[in-house]
Formats: structure tokens, sequence, C-alpha cells
């Protein structure tokens, strides 16, 4: 799954730095992800994962660390495999 | 008296990129009908919208723990910003009751600004 979400990062984030180079932990806004970037990274992980992010998901702390995708991901599948 | 003031900035290709590869889903998980509607399918039109969605939410300042839906923030003609649900929630918990919002969009990118006031704060 990590890797997974770090090549839609990389496809979609628009960032300066090579994804890799960053820790689950990073911020990623700090990291140049932008506020519109977001959302196609959102979009990007719902392909990925066949997911989709509810309305009360969708809040900054979600979206910025990989470490964070990777939580809010395993609950929706959980939820859905349940 | 309670101000507060939020900017943002969009690359409009980033809008277009969403538009090619996530088309309807992207505009209902973004955008109201009415947004759609009055974009007319133009990436710079949804960018200045989205720049104004943004601009509002760092007005608004929740904390990153709280959620704060797209399409609770509709930029209509005017222009001018209509909040609802969670969005219109914390405008009431900040005591700001007034809003104002400017768009620009020129080559690649477009902006907005957003200024709130508490009823008895700053523009007539």
């Amino acid at each position: 799954m990590n890797q997974q979400i770090r090549d839609v990062i990389r496809a979609h984030a628009r960032l300066p730095a090579d994804v890799d180079t960053l820790a689950d932990d990073d911020d990623l806004y700090e990291a140049g992800m932008t506020s519109h970037a977001s959302v196609n990274v959102m979009l990007g992980l719902e392909d990925a994962f066949d997911v989709e992010f509810p309305d009360q998901m969708l809040k900054r702390s979600v979206f910025e660390s990989i470490a964070a995708m990777e939580a809010a991901i395993g609950q929706l599948v959980a939820g859905s495999a349940a | 008296m309670t101000t507060a003031v939020g900017i943002d900035l969009v690359a409009v290709e980033s809008v277009g990129e969403a538009l090619r590869e996530h088309g309807e889903r992207y505009l209902s998980r973004v955008y109201t009908p009415a947004e759609v509607a009055a974009s007319h399918g133009s990436p710079r039109r949804l960018a200045e919208r989205f720049a104004a969605k943004e601009a509002a939410i760092k007005a608004l300042r929740p904390d990153r723990g709280t959620a704060v839906p797209w399409r609770e923030i509709e930029l209509l003609d005017g222009p001018q910003l209509v909040l609802s649900g969670g969005a219109r929630e914390l405008a009431r918990a900040a005591g700001l009751s007034r809003l104002a919002v400017s768009v620009s969009a020129q080559g690649e990118y477009a902006t907005a600004v957003v200024y709130a006031a508490s009823a008895a704060g700053g523009f007539q």
C-alpha cells in the first residue's frame, strides 16, 4: 500500500522533490503539494484503491502525509470489507 | 469586530488534469451544480472557483482535523460566496457573518481573495 500511495503522489502531487526522498510522516504541503494537487491525489487514491473518501474525511490531516493517507485508506478498505 | 482574510493561487493546468482524468467525478466532488453550469467546462473558470473555496477555507481557519467539503463553499455570479453545512457552522462559530470575494485569472494561474467580517466589522 505504501508504494502505491507514493506512486499516486508521484503522478499527481507535483512535488519539487522525488517522493521517494520523503519519510512517511513528512508534511506533503510543506514539501510543495498545493491545495488543488491534493484533490488530484485524492481522486488518484480513490482509483488506485477503489475507495471513496467520505465528506468527513476531507480534511487537511488526512492528506498531509503518506502515513496519514495510509491510515485513512486502511480504514476505508476495512470498512468496505466488513 | 472580527475580521479574517484568505488568499489562494491555483494552477489552471491542475484543474485541466483533473477534468481529463476524472471528468464528472471531479466536478461532482468539488463543485455544486450551479458552479458547474456557470463554468461551462472552462478550466480557468473552475480554477477561479477552486481558488475562492480555498481562500474562504483559509479565512475560516479550520483546524487540521476539521473537514470542510469543497461543495459547502459555493461561488456564484456577483461574485458572491454562499456557505452551507460545516463551512457555515465554522463561520458562525467564528462570528463571521459577512464575506466578500474577488477572483482573477491570467495565463497559467487563477487567484482569489476572501475577506470575512463580523456583522459590525469593517467594510460596507
